[in-house]
């Protein structure tokens, strides 16, 4: 069980401020989904998490201790970066064995997560012949090894095909069932939405949203129907409590409704309607309306 | 440590690369003595089975310690060349630790290929002489300060291939430098500087350490050279320690 807490965490390159007085926990027993447009600053980010990059202020550290003074840090946490490569001239086997050697973990873990990530049959190839896929693999096996309590992955699905993500999901899923704690970092928003628990947005540097997926996504839940009677049909769903707001003449939005009783109310008044649909805000159109407005505000 | 010690001797021992390297360098060696062994006693070259003929052979392995660097260049170059520097400093965050670990496994490598090309060497050059009936001249101090001197040689050139590729990070650039530096850099300087300033230079203490005469004693070319080793590891180090590897 360990929280990842960063306070007051700034990179500057030069004249470039390229993560701004970051502020965020990620608990322990919930995957973290980190968001951000390319350059947003969510690489840099990891990177000083794991004590690669040096910030130019500020703190992150796992459970009060920064990551470059963990003992055995491959036992607490498994990274998957983007750029993390194996020597092209070496088996993917001796790359994890290297790994362990390092990190101080047993070699016997070595064959254990082989199997694990589904490269047995692939172990005694160079790295240089493996896939896009392979390689991805490969990197999270060498962030599984220490059996490590947090997961930092950057674009992990990168390259896997729809079994290995679907592999991916379960895994992290039944880790953070565990108590295990994690963040992924994507850009394929779809992906995200059906894993993440929580979300952190970043934007020019600076976090722009910050909690649960539910309660940032979910107060726009709402139903959108079309019809020529807008009006009469706005008062009787006013009249039945809902909270009602039209977005043209021909056309409302029924705030936090369910379908089943803006229905109800169409039949009471008998108005005609043209459609009617449930809107169910995803994670894409969160994060396109707050790292836009931002866009705009420039 | 151990572990960094551990992981690093894996990375020498698993890249294809290396190995390749380290067996060409045994195949020079093997080579250059027979060479050594087909003009004894020609053109005022020492007779086969003496002490100077072995000491030659022995000596032969010259391009050990080239080798040495090489590997030693590509053990640090080739992990930002190939980005497995993340996932080092992942494992290890201190460091200065890698960098030891790295400078320390790459000696050994060095120390390690140098015995075995003055084993060589030496088995070849006796088997010569042996051949021609010679009486051979093993047990002599030449021939054993020749072979410590290619030894030291390899483990000094080792240490010093991965100051340089860690001050470089680029595999080529790192290649071409050293060798651009012995072949030409310490020929212009003493150009400049006179003859006499050639011993004081790194290619020069590398010559003197492995045997080659006219320059400082043997002891003191290693000397030199491990001081140039120091010197160039603790400016590598500096800044392989503050660098953001992103």
């Amino acid at each position: 069980m360990t929280t990842i807490t960063a306070t007051g965490l700034t990179k500057r390159f030069g004249a470039l401020t390229a993560v701004d007085d970051l502020g965020f926990t990620v608990e322990p027993g919930t995957i973290t989904g980190f968001l951000g447009p390319n350059g947003a600053g969510k690489t840099t980010t990891l990177r000083m998490l794991l004590g690669l990059v040096r910030p130019s202020a500020g703190t992150v550290t796992f459970d009060g201790r920064p990551y470059g003074a963990l003992d055995r840090p491959g036992r607490t946490v498994g990274a998957v970066l983007e750029a993390s490569a194996a020597h092209p001239a070496r088996t993917g086997r001796d790359h994890l064995r290297i790994v362990a050697a390092a990190g101080g973990i047993d070699a016997g873990r070595v064959d254990a997560v082989l199997d694990e990530v589904g490269l047995r049959d692939a172990a005694h190839r160079t790295v240089r012949g493996y896939s896009l896929g392979m390689r991805q693999r490969l990197a999270l096996g060498a962030a599984l090894l220490g059996d490590p309590d947090v997961l930092l992955l950057d674009e992990p699905t990168n390259g896997l095909d729809p079994e290995g993500v679907h592999w991916l999901r379960e895994l992290l899923r039944a880790r953070a069932a565990r108590g295990h704690t994690i963040l992924v970092s994507s850009h394929l928003l779809a992906e995200l939405d059906q894993l993440v628990d929580r979300v952190l947005i970043l934007d020019h540097g600076r976090l722009v949203a910050a909690g649960p997926l539910a309660e940032l996504v979910g107060g726009q839940h709402g139903v959108r129907v079309r019809t020529p009677d807008a009006e009469r049909l706005a008062a009787e769903l006013r009249a039945r409590g809902m909270v009602v707001d039209p977005r043209s003449p021909d056309e409302l939005f029924v705030v936090d409704a369910a379908p089943d009783a803006v229905g109800r109310a169409v039949a009471a008044v008998g108005v005609v309607v043209y459609e009617m649909t449930l809107e169910r805000p995803t994670l894409e159109s969160l994060f396109l309306e707050l790292t836009a407005s931002e866009e705009v505000a420039r | 440590m151990n572990a960094s010690i551990h992981a690093e001797t894996l990375k020498m021992v698993t890249t294809r690369t290396h190995r390749r390297l380290a067996l060409g360098a045994l195949g020079a060696a093997a080579f250059l003595a027979t060479a050594t062994a087909g003009f004894a006693g020609r053109d005022g070259n020492a007779a086969l089975g003496t002490a100077s003929n072995l000491a030659n052979a022995a000596r032969g392995s010259h391009v050990v310690p080239l080798v040495a660097l090489v590997l030693g260049i590509l053990a640090a170059a080739g992990e930002f060349q190939h980005g497995t520097i993340t996932q080092t400093f992942l494992s290890t965050p201190r460091r200065r630790a890698v960098v030891v670990a790295k400078a320390l496994v790459a000696a050994t490598t060095g120390a390690v290929l140098g015995a075995a090309g003055v084993v060589v060497g030496l088995a070849v050059a006796t088997s010569w002489s042996a051949l021609d009936g010679a009486s051979i001249h093993l047990a002599d101090a030449t021939v054993a300060g020749d072979a410590t001197g290619v030894v030291v040689g390899g483990a000094l050139a080792g240490a010093i291939g991965v100051a340089l590729g860690l001050l470089v990070r680029s595999q080529a650039a790192a290649l071409v430098t050293a060798f651009a530096w012995t072949l030409f850099g310490e020929g212009v300087i003493m150009l400049i500087g006179g003859q006499g300033v050639g011993r004081w230079l790194p290619g020069g203490a590398a010559q003197a350490a492995s045997g080659v005469g006219g320059l400082l004693p043997m002891w003191g070319g290693a000397l030199l050279m491990a001081a140039y080793t120091v010197a160039i590891g603790a400016v590598a180090t500096r800044l392989t320690v503050a660098r953001d590897i992103g």
